[in-house]
């Protein structure tokens, strides 16, 4: 390999995963750890800034104890007021019919929340990939929420701006194939208003949603999304999920269904999910896909978690040999309840059994939470 | 060699497999299909970050991508696969695109066909 031929495959590997994560919750905390996503989130549907619970959660959960609030308990604003930060960075290897090497930083965000009774403002900035100044900065969730029980966990919750629409496992990989060849991918946020219902048995969630006419998003059409969720004892759950979009070059359909087991005497925690979508191409074509993804998650000792996943995608059923299929290996390091050290691995094959190219990659993740 | 090869058995297998596949050959179509979600998503070729000044987020963004030309050599030559780029990058055997996941060779083999058809729509 030529010198500018492998630093152009360098290159080409750095930007393509560059823009590559933004944190979001791990939903191998619910039922392991608490019972739904607001428990310990400020925001219903999970992810980003943690409530007083939530932080009490991350500090249990590590390996050594430092105050969890944040920038270590230094920053001391108003009651109202709650502000974090998320930074991530990967380095490894990543293999494509080649290995190359890959560094690149993942995520630098920005949060911050002003509550006042039953209100909510929430909004992150943070920056991105781009080639000119605007596009250095993205503000991926801003939205406004109304709560029927300030403070609770519980309860009905109205929320408008832009978010990701609930749907599914909401895995904190954008990579599991549920999320990146699903209805959930990186950078999927739409304009929306949810209507959020929260209860200790069981969940609903529901939104309408545009996609976004000034920021870039994954998400090109108009639609809805619905994802319910019953938990009939405290360590099971199982959830149904629908979704329609609808915009200039395609209308999507799509739904599916998801279970969670917690085994306590083993520590384990068993989740899948299986999408299906219709495709329907304005430009005449339609094709049905099917995207699933199965994750055991093993709670080995304090501040270690150990993930075993496998991952299909059929990107079109009617097309033989077009599917994919992955195994994940994943060490998560809660070293304190701000940093984590992530090894993720995954080997990937197209049309598994019939002689596709093999991928994969193997990565380092830090993980910093102000 | 490699490359011709490669793509050579691209389009041999894609006259072996073409009564299994019956894919629109269209501009549009190859390019909501398989370029969006393989180069066009996960913040890779979008039109904020134009990687190599390519952006593959949109038909139209991909079509004004698919028009110009990429380290010296034109993206897609109508009844040419051989000698498009974008062919070549998605058989390269050495730093293939995309980078973390290969393309189906079915896709790669629509994408070749559609071009040695014309690439019709583009």
């Amino acid at each position: 390999m030529t010198a500018p031929r492998a630093l152009a495959g360098l290159v080409g590997v750095v930007i393509v995963v560059a823009a590559a994560g933004v944190a979001r919750a791990y939903p191998e905390f619910q039922l392991s750890r608490d019972q739904t996503c607001s428990s310990c989130h400020l925001s219903p549907a999970g992810g980003g800034l943690l409530s007083e619970n939530g932080l009490a959660t991350a500090e249990s959960n590590a390996t050594w104890d430092v105050a969890p609030e944040a920038a270590h308990g230094a920053l001391v604003g108003p009651s109202w007021l709650e502000v974090g930060a998320e930074l991530r960075g990967a380095a490894g290897v990543v293999d494509d019919r080649g290995a190359s090497p890959a560094g690149f930083p993942m995520q630098a965000d920005g949060e911050a929340a002003a509550k006042s009774g039953a209100l909510t403002l929430y909004a992150t900035l943070g920056i991105q990939e781009g080639h000119d100044v605007p596009s250095f900065f993205a503000s991926r969730e801003h939205w406004a929420m109304w709560q029927s029980d300030a403070g609770s966990p519980n309860g009905l919750f109205v929320r408008a701006g832009r978010f990701m629409p609930v749907y599914g496992l909401r895995l904190a990989d954008h990579t599991a194939y549920t999320r990146r060849d699903g209805q959930t991918p990186l950078y999927g946020e739409a304009y929306g208003v949810a209507v959020e219902d929260i209860q200790p048995r069981w969940e609903a969630h529901a939104t309408g949603f545009v996609h976004d006419p000034l920021q870039y998003s994954a998400e090109t059409g108009n639609g809805a999304a619905l994802y319910v969720e019953a938990r009939p004892v405290k360590a099971f759950s199982i959830g149904l999920e629908g979704r329609y979009a609808k915009g200039d070059p395609d209308e999507r359909v799509a739904g599916g269904a998801t279970a969670k087991l917690w085994i306590a005497a083993a520590n384990l925690l068993l989740e899948g999910e299986v999408q299906g979508i219709r495709q329907t191409f304005a430009a005449g074509g339609q094709r049905d896909q099917v995207v699933s993804y199965l994750l055991a998650s093993w709670f080995v000792h304090d501040g270690w978690m150990l993930d075993v996943g496998g991952g299909q995608f059929d990107e079109d059923t009617d097309v033989p040999h077009v599917d994919l299929e992955g195994v994940d290996v994943n060490v998560h390091w809660f070293a304190t309840s701000h940093w984590e050290l992530l090894l993720t691995n995954r080997i990937q094959m197209i049309a598994l059994g019939s002689g596709g190219p093999t991928s994969g990659y193997s990565l380092v993740q830090f993980h910093y939470r102000l | 060699m490699v490359r011709c090869f490669a793509i050579a058995l691209a389009l041999t297998t894609a006259a072996c497999s073409a009564t299994s596949d019956t894919r629109p050959e269209t501009a549009d179509y190859v390019i909501q299909a398989i370029l969006v979600p393989a180069c066009g998503r996960g913040g890779c070729h979008t039109e904020d970050t134009q990687p190599h000044g390519l952006a593959f987020d949109t038909i139209a963004n991909a079509k004004t991508a698919l028009a110009t030309r990429d380290r010296g050599r034109q993206m897609v030559i109508a009844g040419d696969p051989d000698n498009s780029e974008l062919v070549t990058v998605l058989v390269d055997t050495r730093s293939p695109m995309p980078p973390d996941q290969p393309l189906a060779d079915a896709d790669i083999d629509l994408i070749a066909r559609w071009i040695a058809a014309g690439a019709d729509g583009l």
